[in-house]
């Protein structure tokens, strides 16, 4: 009987859970098949595409720049911010994309500091992300300026009249901390993007290859350049994430620095930087899932990386939930009476829809969802499920922004705000100029860093440790 | 003083059961032209994947802190403490119930600046190291993106038998004396 049992064990092997073809970094392939599933979508563009860069720009001309164009003309008058609500739909859209920017670096950076390998193939999207979002939400403080032509009076300069911006003033703040952020995530996304760029060099001719030759700066793959390319994502990438806690912590002191009621909270750095992250990692979800079906990228990104991602957001809706709580009960709990009054209007007053629907997107939906796996590896879900988040991040916004100052400690001063059409046209064209920029760019800079997924895979193995197989992964540096 | 040639030669780096691992041929190489009384400075290597040095059997590349990266911090923290304290003394702006000076206010230009100096140390710190961007014709093969290793040897001219013979016996797909050209 024992012989028995010992020959039915012996060769018995414990079933692999998933195939190990499944993960990409175990799933090699020859690396010019790479670059070609990498370059094929990028060096070619169907009509479709091109009609809908060109409903975009048409969006993004009349949407944008016609109804900003038409506010300088008639004045800030036109837009319906008003005595309380100084600050609107602008503002709210403003702190929406600098929290979506905080996508790519947390993707990024964080995930590189942490060696969490399925971020070899996502940074870069991610990381575009960042310059886009950077680059649309930076529109807003121009454009709030209303006489847009005196936004040089912000940057620190001698001049006649001796005048200098007030370093002490949390807006000057939000401009030295954007301006570093967009800064740094361009180097940051730039840095990597050289040897896919050489690769491109390589494979391409015409404008092309002159734009690339450019850009790729005369790379070769030698031992150092790589060797200085290293030391300078290690250096970037600590240094970029307290850059990046810096920029949401003080656009929320734009707010908690103030005596408005519901803002003056010490609560409100953590809070926003968690709250964007949490919008910023479902952005990224939204558009790797856009990006992995029209630019045919099954190759790349797998389930397990939507899998990851989707982890990492219900992680962040309940570190969410945590500060929105703690900033409501404080609140409740303390008794102030014109916090109440402005409790009572979120929960029972004009704010009540926006703020039950921000609940519900941002914590019923992500906690009730994603922590089943089946849902976490379906892409229309988690594609909704994310649009979701977004929206209920943006009410988020709205209410805390516009919502807010509509109750203050002077009953008589209390007012409503309705956002007009100016505003709301802004908003959605900056939505247009994003996925604009992401489209134009998406055939003109590789979206997938080749060369540090292979790497990933040069890491990873297979190997026998007992009964199973399990995958190694080895120390590069 | 006898005449110097450089060599390149073209290794695969796939080989049984897996796209690019396969290091042996181009190690071997190396050894090879260790052998042949090569330096580690006569030999260069140009991949499209990142191997290490401990992988390739070089040296390891040591270098200690980047120094413009510590240079570009410090000039932001000169620019921000000019900035911060220097303009208040050259036209103060009152604020009701403010410092002229606030330390705690100025910790945020401080911080911001500092890190954007240190950012832009390290991307020029990166740029001059590798002498970026490069407009002059280089040596260079394309093939490194297609799953290849380039091993280029610089050497006396009258070995060139030699070192041809190291590469070609260690596996070498190609060995030729490249031309400079614009990339």
């Amino acid at each position: 009987m024992l012989a028995d049992a010992q020959t039915k064990f012996k060769n018995l092997v414990w079933p692999h859970e998933d195939d190990p073809k499944e993960r990409l970094l175990l799933d090699p392939i020859p690396q010019e098949e790479m670059n070609q599933i990498m370059l094929k979508p990028m060096l070619s563009a169907s009509p479709a595409y091109w009609l809908v860069v060109a409903l975009l720009a048409g969006i993004v001309g009349v949407c944008l720049f016609g109804s900003w164009a038409y506010m300088i003309r008639w004045g800030m008058g036109v837009a319906g911010i008003r005595r309380p609500v100084g600050w609107g739909v602008f503002i709210a859209t403003f702190v929406f994309w600098i929290g979506i920017s905080h996508s790519g670096t947390f993707v990024s950076a964080i995930l590189r500091v942490f060696n969490a390998e399925f971020r070899r193939p996502i940074t870069r999207a991610a990381e575009l992300m960042v310059t886009f979002s950077l680059a649309c939400g930076g529109l807003f403080p121009i454009i709030h300026l209303g006489r847009m032509w005196v936004v040089y009076f912000m940057v620190p300069m001698p001049n006649q009249r001796q005048l200098w911006p007030n370093f002490q003033s949390a807006l000057v703040w939000d401009l030295l901390a954007i301006t570093t952020y967009l800064i740094s995530s361009t180097i940051y996304v730039f840095l990597p993007m050289i040897p896919d760029l050489a690769m491109a060099r390589d494979h391409t001719t015409g404008w092309r290859h002159a734009l690339y030759k450019f850009t790729s700066l005369g790379w070769r793959g030698t031992e150092y350049e790589f060797h200085y390319l290293h030391k300078a994502l290690n250096i970037m990438a600590f240094a970029i994430i307290p850059i990046m806690f810096s920029v949401h912590t003080i656009v929320s002191w734009d707010f908690a620095m103030t005596q408005q009621v519901g803002w003056h909270s010490s609560i409100f750095g953590p809070y926003f930087v968690v709250g964007a992250i949490f919008s910023g990692v479902s952005a990224v979800i939204t558009v790797l899932l856009v990006v992995r079906r029209t630019m045919h990228l099954e190759y790349f990104l797998r389930p397990e990386h939507f899998d990851a991602l989707a982890k990492l957001v219900l992680i962040f809706s309940l570190a969410w939930t945590y500060f929105f709580f703690n900033d409501f009960f404080v609140e409740w709990y303390g008794g102030d009476w014109a916090g109440h009054k402005l409790l009572n209007f979120q929960m029972h007053g004009g704010l009540a829809p926006y703020w039950y629907a921000m609940l519900f997107f941002n914590i019923v939906v992500p906690i009730l969802t994603l922590w089943n796996k089946r849902v976490r590896n379906s892409p229309i879900a988690l594609f909704l499920i994310t649009i979701g988040i977004n929206i209920g991040m943006y009410l988020e916004r709205l209410v805390i922004i516009p919502g807010f100052l509509q109750r203050n400690r002077m009953p008589f001063n209390w007012g409503e705000y309705t956002p007009q059409w100016p505003e709301v046209s802004i908003a959605v064209g900056t939505v247009a100029l994003f996925i604009l920029l992401y489209l134009l760019a998406s055939k003109v800079i590789p979206l997938i860093p080749v060369w540090e997924v292979l790497e990933g895979q040069l890491s990873h193995s297979r190997r026998r440790i007992g009964k199973t197989v399990v995958t190694s992964v080895a120390e590069l540096e | 003083m006898p005449k110097r040639m450089t060599l390149l030669g073209l290794f695969n780096t796939s080989g049984p059961g897996r796209p690019i691992d396969y290091l042996d041929p181009v190690t071997g190489a190396m050894e090879a032209l260790r052998i042949l009384g090569l330096r580690e400075q006569d030999m260069a290597l140009m991949m499209g994947v990142p191997y290490t040095s401990k992988m390739l059997g070089r040296p390891k590349i040591y270098e200690r802190v980047p120094w413009a990266t510590i240079f570009g911090a410090l000039a932001g923290l000169s620019t921000a403490i000019l900035l911060t304290f220097f303009t208040q003394f050259h036209y103060p702006i009152r604020v009701g119930g403010r410092p002229y000076w606030g330390t705690a206010a100025a910790w945020i230009p401080i911080f911001e600046l500092t890190m954007l100096g240190l950012v832009l140390g390290t991307f020029f710190n990166f740029i001059w190291k590798n002498a970026f961007p490069s407009t002059q014709p280089q040596i260079y093969n394309p093939n490194i993106n297609h799953g290849r290793i380039a091993l280029t040897a610089s050497f006396d001219a009258r070995y060139e038998d030699d070192v041809r013979r190291a590469m070609l016996d260690n596996g070498a797909e190609q060995v030729y004396e490249p031309e400079k050209k614009p990339l």
